[in-house]
Parts: structure tokens; sequence; C-alpha cells
């Protein structure tokens, strides 16, 4: 009798702490290998030409890691690094080979109020330096809150550069007022020049850069291998993550939409959905804290065939999303419990490279 | 009428008790009086700590300060806070790695450098540990915390 109390008791305890996890079950037929070790936050990274890896440390350094030696990139610019801020993404131009350029978004204090914002930079890249740096976005005003400053950049087919920008903590002004910078994501061309058929180029004192507005903290965007489409994900409050598809000019609702609540549990809005403002192609709640974002779209991951991998910073896993009809009908962890992860990119041999906080960066390997 | 009677005695009422405190406050002595200013000096301290820690602290050590276990070590009713009063502003000033035991849970995760500045650090040390049923009268000062070394 004691015992069966003992274990009632123990169920109920196990099922209080799953009810805070997650229900997505380990997959078992994968494996790892530690590729980059000793990093500490490896917020985004890319591929040289030759293979060798550039990464971002959010703290403000770019490693070049090349047959396992790390150097130092010189030339990069003074991050503010504060709460979630710090250098966040890096992209190489889509002809980098001929150009040499390339581009990072970073939490900058440049400009005048105190504080800091996402700013995005294009340098060039040689022999280990940044050069002809230039910044081609800063958004304003400065503000000393510490989170959601993004940020994630793509180049589509046409050569727009694409990068986020998080609401910086200001929910109430920024993410509905496209007279204002955060929650947006925005479009410019590869020098920093704004496309003159942006969807805000005619509308009074608008950012104009703006591409999308009303979202929270995107720190995934990646193209579809086959639609080509925009796809990003941002962080919800509590639950309310999302995956988007961004379109032109359209309206993602945070925070008069959200199917979240406030940290401390209290109601932020009625509303899941409105008129004019766009439903999520998938949520999660609880949240998983989204970072970085890939579809596989090489040949070595038989059955995982456009799959979009998600990380995980909250449950510490990779989520492996099956998509089909243009919705998430399975998700499983990958590399669970292996920490928080931060960034994803598939490499030039068409594997999956994982960044990992206070790990490095593995390489996921399917074993069966 | 009545109401309006009632009412004018209270503020009466309240304006003779202000003035009962004046005089009580002019025979304490000034040790007291310290007192006095620290406690307030504290309690506007909690205030803007606690903004500082729904800002920064608050999405890993949650709302009411019991982090998650096994990953982000409590606050709440914690022994490491209570004991290592030190080690706990260095951490919250540089960042936290290594082994620590918590409440008898090792946790060995590490907090990144957060980027606040000294007041701050006091402001936010001042409200976690007088909040979540922890209690500390001793104000964390500016001073103190830019005297803690990496």
């Amino acid at each position: 009798m004691k015992i069966l109390v003992q274990s009632l008791i123990i169920t109920g305890l196990l099922s209080f702490v799953a009810c805070a996890q997650d229900k997505n079950p380990i997959n078992t037929e994968h494996s790892y290998e530690l590729v980059v070790s000793e990093l500490i936050n490896p917020w985004g990274f890319t591929f040289l030409p030759d293979q060798s890896m550039l990464i971002n440390e959010k703290e403000g350094k770019i490693i070049h890691y090349k047959n396992g030696i790390k150097t130092e990139v010189k030339g990069v610019p003074k991050v503010y690094n504060r709460g979630q801020g710090g250098l966040l993404d890096i992209k190489l131009h889509p002809k980098f080979k001929n150009n040499g350029w390339l581009y990072l978004t970073y939490a900058s204090s440049e400009g005048e109020n105190k504080g800091g914002h996402t700013a995005i930079m294009r340098a060039k890249y040689a022999n280990d330096s940044l050069f002809e740096q230039k910044v081609l976005y800063k958004a304003t005003p400065n503000t000393t809150k510490g989170q959601h400053f993004g940020s994630r950049i793509v180049f589509d087919d046409n050569g727009y550069l694409f990068f986020t920008i998080g609401e910086r903590g200001n929910r109430d002004d920024n993410p509905q007022d496209i007279t204002r910078d955060g929650g947006k994501v925005y479009r410019l061309h590869d020098d920093g020049t704004i496309p003159t058929d942006n969807p805000f180029v005619d509308h009074e004192n608008a950012k104009t850069a703006i591409y999308s507005y009303g979202h929270r903290n995107p720190q995934g965007m990646v193209i579809h291998p086959e639609t080509r489409d925009i796809w990003t994900h941002e962080h919800g409050p509590k639950g309310g993550d999302e995956i988007n598809i961004i379109k032109a000019g359209n309206n993602y609702g945070w925070p008069i939409i959200t199917y979240g609540v406030n940290y401390i549990g209290t109601k932020i809005t009625d509303d899941t959905a409105k008129p004019g403002m766009e439903q999520p192609l998938h949520y999660w709640t609880p949240s998983i804290a989204p970072s970085g974002m890939e579809f596989i779209s090489s040949d070595n991951y038989k059955g995982w065939e456009n799959n979009l991998l998600v990380g995980s910073l909250k449950f510490q896993y990779l989520d492996n999303c099956y998509i089909e009809d243009g919705k998430v009908i399975k998700e499983e962890r990958l590399l669970d419990g292996l920490g928080r992860v931060r960034s994803i990119n598939q490499g030039p041999d068409g594997y999956i490279y994982v960044g990992i906080e206070n790990l490095g960066i593995v390489k996921l390997i399917k074993t069966k | 009428m009545k109401i309006t009677y009632v009412l004018g005695l209270t503020l009466l009422l309240i304006s003779c008790n202000s003035s009962e405190k004046k005089k009580e406050l002019s025979v304490v002595t000034i040790s007291e009086e310290n007192i006095n200013q620290q406690s307030s000096a504290l309690k506007e301290s909690i205030i803007r700590g606690k903004s500082i820690y729904d800002d920064f602290c608050v999405s890993c050590h949650l709302p009411n300060g019991k982090g998650v276990p096994k990953a982000f070590p409590p606050l709440a009713n914690s022994d490491y806070l209570k004991n290592n009063r030190a080690k706990s502003l260095k951490a919250i000033k540089y960042g936290q790695s290594g082994e620590i035991t918590v409440n008898g849970q090792k946790y060995n995760g590490v907090m990144s450098p957060l980027g606040l500045e000294n007041n701050e650090i006091a402001d936010v040390m001042n409200y976690i540990t007088n909040s979540w049923g922890n209690s500390n009268d001793k104000l964390t000062t500016v001073d103190e915390v830019s005297k803690i070394e990496p």
C-alpha cells in the first residue's frame, strides 16, 4: 500500500515536470560529431568557399575556424553586449567569391541615446580581417532594455537582403507602428539602399526599409528550398512562439493577437486572430524558445528531405519538423539535452551543423 | 453633510498623526535615522531591481524565482544566494560558470555576463535577496558592487 502511494506521488511529480516540457518524442536514429569545440555562444556562423567557417561569438568576436585552428578576425565592430544583445548573425553575399562582401547584424550603441539597438553592417573579408566596414542600417532609438534584438539575415533569389529586428522590449510602441523600428522584417539592396518597391515607401514618416511588421523577436529566417518563400520563426512570450511565411507589407499581429500570455501568466490580449493580421503557419505552446532555422535540402538525411530544423534554447534540443501541405505534422527531438541550440546551417557537404551554447558546433549524423 | 464631517475628521486625524511623527523623528538618535534612510533607500532600490529582474533574469529564473530544475538554479530560498553574497554579486557582474551547489542540487550551466551597470547590479541584488521569502536588510550599494573583482 505504502509503495503504491509512493509510486502514485512519484508519477504525479513526473507528470507535473513533464507538463512544463513539450510532448515531442526523442528520435534515436541519429548521432553527432563535435566539429568545433570550446565556443561560448556561437550565435551565427557561415561557410567560406574553402569550406572553413566564420563563427560569431555573441560577446563580439568572429572566429575563423580552419583545419582545427581558430583565428580571431580583425576589424569586427564594437558590439553592445548587454542582455540578449551582442554580435548576432553573419551571412556571405551570394556572389562572395567575386566581391568578398559579408554581412553582420549586431547590437550597437551608435547614435545619440543611451543604450543600443540592432544594426547591420557590410564589410569586405580577406586575410582574417574586415575592411570597408559600412553600417547599412541602424535602428533607433537606443534603449537600455536587454531584450529582443532579433536577428537573422538572408538573401533571396533576386539578391535582396532581408534581416530581422526584435521589438526591444517595447511591445506597446514598436511592433505595430511602421514609423518606428523594432518588431520588423527589413528589406534592403545589398549596398544598403532601400528598394523603391518596398511596401511602405509611400507612407508618410514610415521606416521605408520595413518589409513586414507585428513581430516580437525573430531569431530564425531561411528560404524554403523549393517554394523559395521566406520562412521565419519568432519567440512568443509564455507560449505562442510562431513560424511565419513573410510577405511584403503583412502584419503578423504582435501584440494585438498572440497564442501566448505574459511570463507571469496574465493575459496580453483576448484575441488569437483578427482581420488584416496573419495567422502563424505553426505555433508552440509551451514555448520552445526558438533560435536558428534551416531546411534539409541535401540527400544526407533519408526520410527527412525538406524537413525544417529549429533550435530550442529552452528545452535544449533540435526540433525536427516534418512539413506537409504547409503544416507542421510531426516534431521530434534531435540532440536532446545537448545544450541550448542557437544556430543551424547546412554545410557545403550537405550535412547539418548546429551551434550549441557552451559547447561548440556539432555535425548531425543520421544513423539509420 | 455627514460625509463631509467624517471626511474632515479623518483629515484632521491624518494631519495630527503626521505632526506626531515629526515630533518623534526629531528625537530619534542618529543611528536610527540612518537605518530609516537605509530602509527607504532599500525599498526604492528593490523597486528598480524588479524592473531589471523582469528584463534580464526572468526568462531563466522565472517570475517566482524558482528557476528550472537541473538547468537554472533557484533564487527563492536559495542557500547559495543567502550564504555567498560576494560570489552572487560576482556572478551577476561577470557571469557564472563552473559547478555550484544550490539547496543540495548541483548546477553546472553557464550564465553569460549580462552587461549590467554597477547601480543596476546593486538594485537587482537588493530585489532578489528580498523577494519570494528571501530577506536581507543589508543594503547592497554601488560602492560594494564596484569593489567586486572578476
